[in-house]
């Protein structure tokens, strides 16, 4: 085989699956719709595999597999997104196993919609032209508007697939009408071509309209505040795993597009770009902090607490620039890694706890959840503390690196209101804490009995990691591999 | 002769014109038109600028525009149905189950 066609391996596996996924789900007797867990979960490790493998191959030919030109290329940073979504997804399939079994939901098309939406999410990783980034980006979201409505009977369900849906096409259409003004002003939408044109040519205020159209699109889709009405409604109606999907890989995967728009395509903007991202992350991070702190629902907290994590990942935007960019780079793809392990293990744990019909998603229903499950609230609190970046765990050291790259960019004041932000977030993701160990059982608890395999080994599985990513700077011997993990991720640039 | 300028204009006289309409008005049916006028009004631009600068890459970008706009109807006209089934009203206003 050609090395060349190692690039659209992991892509046309993933499509593939989706549509055999679909097919069993439309000919498979109903008895035997359990199958289809298997299958995708299947699914989403050859993926990986395939993906490992396309690497290793676009290593011996030197670096980049790139036979489309720049219409879809493989790199380390492609690579990176691939597997972290993989990663994502496969965690999404077995948490949902159990999930849909409880809530009697249908198999059929869900894990077909999970595969389009990744094979989306691999396209944006690895786009660097703006039409096929924004068809990626469609592809995702038209998946997940149809996962989000996926409970077709409950009202919370429907209502939140149709404000998803409504703020997100009108997103799209802000954001193509940016991508259509940037076409005329340069003539080309290769990111490498908008590159060569603003190295050359000056900003117009045609051009200033488009890219700040781009960035309203595109801040409408991280749920940047004030782009994030539709977030905490979207994030409720959601079935639990597909919340837990839509706040990693599809977070994820819109940060790639945009690392890659402001990172390599706009970047001799960044003086016009950068002060209009560090006061979204500002208001972002605030307003995020404040919302997150009045919720009395677990579920909408944890939706605020992503628009937060947004904030954070948009301070570190604020550092890219043709400079220094491996720097930033690799520092927002750390933080993203922590933060998705972190996400996926607290909304696993979610899943198996807030019972038929999610009943329990307030936090006051986890009251002395320690004493009935110890191992979930033992997890669930290291996530908190995770996201709070307590010293010796993963989120630490994100926010660590992130935080000295923007320093490092002269970023100084932003970096200081970040600093000043997470020390607010302790307030809410420490009653969490108290909440789970302080307070009397709930009787409810008692009824609750199912352990599902699956969802423990996920939760013990992103656990040991966020420990890993901790510990593992200090070179205890007992957890080898992350300075490897860092320098692996060092070459993950994008202007080469 | 019209040219670029006026294609131009009136590009953005239909992107603003369905902008506004989306947010001013309160019927789903009126919202997603309004959508599809934005959309409409984004490849009139294409095309005038692919005309302009003697590309085809404009012209087909307006292609894919149209299949995501089909894809994107399809959604849409599911989600009302769903919802009109439980919610009996079609008016974005009522849709309040869920608040802060």
């Amino acid at each position: 085989m050609n090395s060349a066609l190692f690039t659209f391996l992991p892509l046309g596996l993933v499509i593939t699956w989706g549509i055999l996924l679909l097919l069993l789900g439309a000919f498979l007797p109903n008895e035997r719709r359990s199958l289809l867990t298997s299958i995708a979960a299947l699914g989403a490790a050859v993926s990986g595999v395939a993906t490992l493998f396309s690497y290793q191959q676009m290593l011996k030919a030197g670096g980049t597999l790139a036979p489309l030109g720049n219409f879809y290329v493989l790199d380390t940073f492609a690579v990176f997104f691939h597997l972290l979504t993989l990663f994502a997804l496969l965690v999404t399939v077995l948490i949902s196993s159990f999930y849909l079994e409880r809530e009697n939901l249908q198999r059929g098309e869900y894990f077909a919609l999970l595969f389009f939406s990744l094979s989306g999410m691999m396209i944006l990783a690895s786009s660097k032209e703006l039409m096929t980034l924004f068809v990626g980006l469609e592809i995702v979201s038209m998946s997940v508007y149809t996962l989000v409505g996926y409970q077709r009977t409950s009202l919370r369900s429907n209502e939140g697939a149709f404000k998803y849906f409504l703020l997100g096409s009108l997103a799209s259409a802000i954001l193509l009408y940016g991508i259509a003004l940037m076409y005329g002003v340069t003539g080309t939408t290769q990111l490498a071509g908008l590159r060569d044109y603003f190295l050359s040519r000056a900003h117009t205020p045609l051009s200033g309209l488009a890219m700040i159209l781009m960035l309203s699109g595109l801040g409408f889709k991280i749920a940047a505040v004030p782009f994030h009405t539709w977030t905490p409604d979207a994030y409720e109606g959601a079935p639990m795993p597909i919340t837990g999907f839509m706040a990693t890989a599809v977070k994820a995967g819109v940060f790639a597009l945009l690392i890659r728009v402001l990172g390599e395509g706009l970047v001799d903007l960044r003086a016009y770009w950068v002060d209009l991202i560090a006061i979204l992350a500002a208001v972002t991070m605030l307003v995020g902090n404040m919302m997150a702190f009045v919720q009395t629902s677990f579920k909408r907290m944890l939706a605020y607490s992503s628009i937060v994590h947004t904030g954070y990942l948009l301070v570190g935007v604020t550092a890219l620039s043709n400079q220094s960019n491996n720097q930033a780079v690799s520092a927002l793809l750390y933080y993203l890694l922590i933060y998705v392990l972190s996400s996926l293990g607290v909304f696993a744990a979610l899943t198996l706890l807030s019972a038929r019909r999610e009943a329990h998603t307030k936090l006051s229903d986890y009251a002395g959840l320690a004493s009935e499950y110890p191992f979930a609230a033992f997890a669930l609190s290291l996530f908190m503390l995770s996201f709070i970046g307590v010293p010796p765990l993963g989120g630490f050291f994100a926010k660590y690196y992130l935080f000295a790259t923007t320093l490092g960019a002269q970023q100084v004041l932003l970096t200081g209101f970040a600093i000043l932000n997470s020390v607010l977030a302790i307030a809410y993701y420490l009653r969490v804490v108290t909440t789970l160990y302080m307070q009397p059982t709930g009787e409810h608890w008692a009824q609750q009995q199912a352990r599902p395999v699956a969802i423990t080994a996920v939760l013990a599985i992103t656990a040991l990691t966020v420990f890993w990513a901790g510990f593992g700077p200090f070179n205890l011997g007992v957890f080898p591999g992350i300075n490897s993990l860092m320098n692996w991720l060092q070459t993950a640039s994008l202007v080469g | 002769m019209p040219g670029l300028t006026h294609y131009l204009s009136v590009s953005a006289i239909l992107f603003f014109l369905g902008l506004t309409g989306f947010l001013s008005r309160k019927n789903i049916f009126i919202m997603l038109l309004s959508i599809e006028l934005m959309l409409n009004g984004i490849n009139l631009s294409f095309v005038a600028f692919a005309r302009h600068l003697n590309q085809m890459d404009g012209h087909v970008f307006v292609f894919f525009v149209i299949g995501v706009a089909a894809a994107e109807a399809a959604i849409s006209l599911a989600l009302v149905i769903l919802l009109f089934k439980n919610r009996d009203t079609i008016n974005v206003d009522d849709y309040n189950a869920m608040k802060g």
